[in-house]
């Protein structure tokens, strides 16, 4: 029995310290000067000028980081845009940004910690569908207004009175993948997905919307994250007649499908959710980066932009000037830009609505996040309900075609 | 479609049996498995991609200087993993670990390096071939040709030339080798280079069809040995029938069965053989086996 207390004593002991520990890192990615009363915050409205604390949990390093610092650069323009405005309630906004390098745990503390030590009035993130999903009992629990800017689960815009979806919804992009078979009229569809979390609930919705149309799939394969060789599942697919396959995965394994399909001489489109837009599938497929449709936010693939979409584009290139990445290399913005916007609108929307609030009041911020109405963001038009919850309208996302030198609206 | 899954299996098929082949450098001369083969794959290839992307030399002589790294590689192995536990107790099977272990220090130091990011590899040849009723990639065959004539070479090497004699006396007896003035230590060094040289090419031939990533050798290493257990240890012959009955059969269960299934067979045949024929298809049986 002693063995056993002192096991649990040594073991508590390791956890706080890891705790401890693991504040003290996170807060090194925030400059933290005001060291405003907690209860000034919570009160609201008063003669204060104390920030407006926002807490914004993102993967700034780990496989998910080159986003994370998309996040992180669309967070700081919006703050600053937000305080040479005159802040929000006559106070300025105050990112306090936090890293979980795409681990749950990690995630968890930072929200955690946002919501107690910095009595942030909402939470924005964290980067990773999973992660999120781990957090919002959290927030839910502490009456935290929880805006998602980045996880695309189609549950997150519906199932939680406290969440709001800034990502396509991933039900929203089964629909339009399922659609494809009838714009195209190639409705012997193959399915392709990843038997993993995201590649399951996708075959899921995918097949749903599928019945919906009344297209029976002709076949249906699976394949293990990275897989070196599809071959098979692709000549299961030939075999049944297939002349589509709908893809549900990430891009590197639809880099692998592409290049198997080049092996076997076999050329069906190939059509999947948004990951394929990223560059990296591109960079893999190389010359077969071809014949292959995804879908996304049509913010800075369509020509002209939105007024609204050009100013964040000269904005950012003026915050930004170095920025290769999301902007692109050349003059005209690249559509990577809608990544940072998601966040960028979920910040100049809780704004808006603690204005509308008149106060930093976690409930009622949440019920004016709830009213809004019409809010004029990069991607879309926002308007939010008590039954959805989802910024981007189903129109703001498009069919587009993936090409070796880019991607562009389908035609 | 048969066709095309024996194209596919005959081109893998001779993948598994270069690393198996090299399993059985290592096994003549050193009496060990080297479990470290796949990384040795894998190395070869993100060095080449290192060198081409960073230090912007021309893919051949970015592949030319990553073999040789590799073949370094090989050396320092047998240096710090396998010469330490043979001189402490040569009937120690501690190389399992130690081989083992080697090779997760390079997958590390490759994601240290490489991140676990996948990256593109540029094909030999562009296009496509009808043979009959398939239709394939010309890279697909080339991989394929270059196996042939890699396996030949091998062949030759082993059996024709006096290094390679040297090195099948070696295997034979150590002491009666030395005697007649080999140089055992330059052989086994010889067997070490040779084992990173076939896992690299192997590496070399199947990343424009594959993405390349610290991950890669693992499963090859896996492949490898049941090529090499298969055909027979110590066997060049058994080696290559060996991986040529996995790659065959993974592409008939893949295809016809479950592709799920694919990597589980070549696994599924070693338990088999190892009941059935412990000393593989074309093993001999020797008295002191270990």
């Amino acid at each position: 029995m002693k063995r056993f207390v002192a096991l649990f004593l040594v073991l508590s002991m390791a956890l706080l310290a890891a705790c401890t520990s693991q504040s003290g890192s996170g807060g090194t990615s925030s400059q933290n000067p005001s060291t405003g009363s907690q209860t000034a915050s919570q009160s609201g409205g008063s003669e204060s000028k104390d920030p407006i604390k926002i807490g914004l949990v993102a993967a700034l390093t780990g496989p998910s980081a080159e986003l994370g610092k998309g996040i992180q650069m669309a967070a700081r323009l919006a703050e600053k845009e937000l305080n040479a405005s005159g802040g929000v309630l006559g106070r300025p906004i105050q990112i306090i940004i936090r890293d979980d390098q795409s681990n749950t745990q990690l995630g968890l503390n930072a929200v955690n910690e946002l919501i107690q030590k910095e009595n942030v009035v909402a939470i924005i993130g964290p980067t990773n569908s999973g992660v999120v999903k781990a957090t919002l009992g959290v927030t839910a629990a502490a009456g935290v207004p929880h805006l998602i800017n980045n996880g695309q689960d189609t549950e997150f815009g519906y199932d939680y009175p406290h969440a709001f979806q800034f990502a396509m919804p991933n039900r929203t992009q089964a629909r339009m993948i399922a659609q494809f078979t009838q714009e195209t009229g190639l409705n012997k569809a193959g399915l392709l997905t990843a038997n993993d979390g995201y590649g399951q609930p996708g075959r899921a919705d995918v097949l749903a919307e599928l019945e919906a149309l009344g297209v029976q799939p002709v076949a249906m394969e699976e394949f293990k994250p990275t897989d070196a060789d599809m071959t098979s599942q692709l000549l299961r697919l030939k075999d049944a007649g297939a002349n589509v396959i709908l893809f549900w995965g990430m891009g590197n394994d639809a880099a692998t499908i592409r290049k198997n399909m080049a092996t076997l001489g076999w050329d069906v489109p190939l059509v999947g959710p948004n990951p394929l837009v990223m560059n990296n599938f591109r960079d893999l497929a190389g010359p077969e980066a071809r014949n292959t449709f995804s879908t996304y936010e049509a913010t800075f693939i369509r020509r002209p932009l939105t007024p609204k979409a050009e100013a964040y584009a000269k904005a950012w290139k003026a915050e930004y000037p170095d920025d290769t990445l999301f902007y692109g290399p050349g003059e005209e913005p690249y559509f990577y830009l809608a990544m940072g916007a998601q966040t960028y609108d979920a910040i100049t929307v809780l704004a808006d609505a603690i204005e509308r609030a008149g106060t930093t009041d976690r409930a009622a911020v949440l019920e004016a996040l709830t009213n809004t109405q019409g809010f004029e963001g990069v991607n879309s038009v926002i308007s939010f309900s008590k039954e959805k919850r989802v910024a981007l309208p189903d129109e703001a996302n498009i069919l587009v075609e993936i090409k070796p030198d880019g991607v562009y609206e389908m035609k | 479609m048969l066709l095309l899954f024996l194209i596919l299996g005959i081109t893998w098929g001779g993948i598994y049996a270069l690393v198996g082949l090299g399993f059985n450098t290592t096994f003549w001369t050193l009496r060990i498995l080297n479990f470290a083969q796949g990384e040795y794959l894998m190395a070869a290839v993100l060095l080449s991609i290192g060198f081409n992307r960073w230090v912007n030399l021309p893919w051949p002589i970015a592949i030319v200087l990553a073999l040789a790294v590799t073949a370094a590689l090989g050396l320092v192995l047998e240096r710090v993993a396998i010469r330490p536990v043979l001189q402490h107790d040569p009937r120690s099977h501690s190389w399992v670990v130690t081989t083992l272990g080697a090779g997760i220090v390079l997958q590390n130091l490759a994601v240290l390096l490489f991140g676990t990011s996948e990256y593109p590899f540029p094909k030999l040849m562009e296009g496509v071939v009808q043979l009959l009723d398939a239709r394939v990639e010309k890279q697909l065959l080339a991989v394929f040709a270059i196996t042939v004539v890699l396996v030949v070479l091998f062949d030759i090497f082993v059996n024709r030339t006096l290094m390679g004699k040297a090195i099948k006396a070696v295997a034979f007896d150590r002491m009666a080798a030395e005697a007649q003035g080999i140089n055992s230590r330059g052989i086994v060094m010889l067997s070490m280079i040779l084992m990173a040289l076939l896992a690299g090419i192997a590496g070399l031939l199947i990343a424009p069809m594959v993405s390349a990533h610290p991950y890669m050798g693992t499963l090859m290493t896996v492949k490898g040995f049941s090529a090499a257990v298969l055909g027979g240890l110590g066997s060049p012959v058994g080696a290559i029938v060996g991986g040529l009955v996995v790659g065959i059969a993974e592409q008939l269960v893949g295809g016809y069965i479950n592709p799920g299934l694919k990597d589980a067979i070549g696994l599924i045949f070693l338990f088999v053989i190892l009941i059935a024929r412990p000393q593989g298809l074309f093993g001999k049986k020797v008295a002191e086996r270990v």
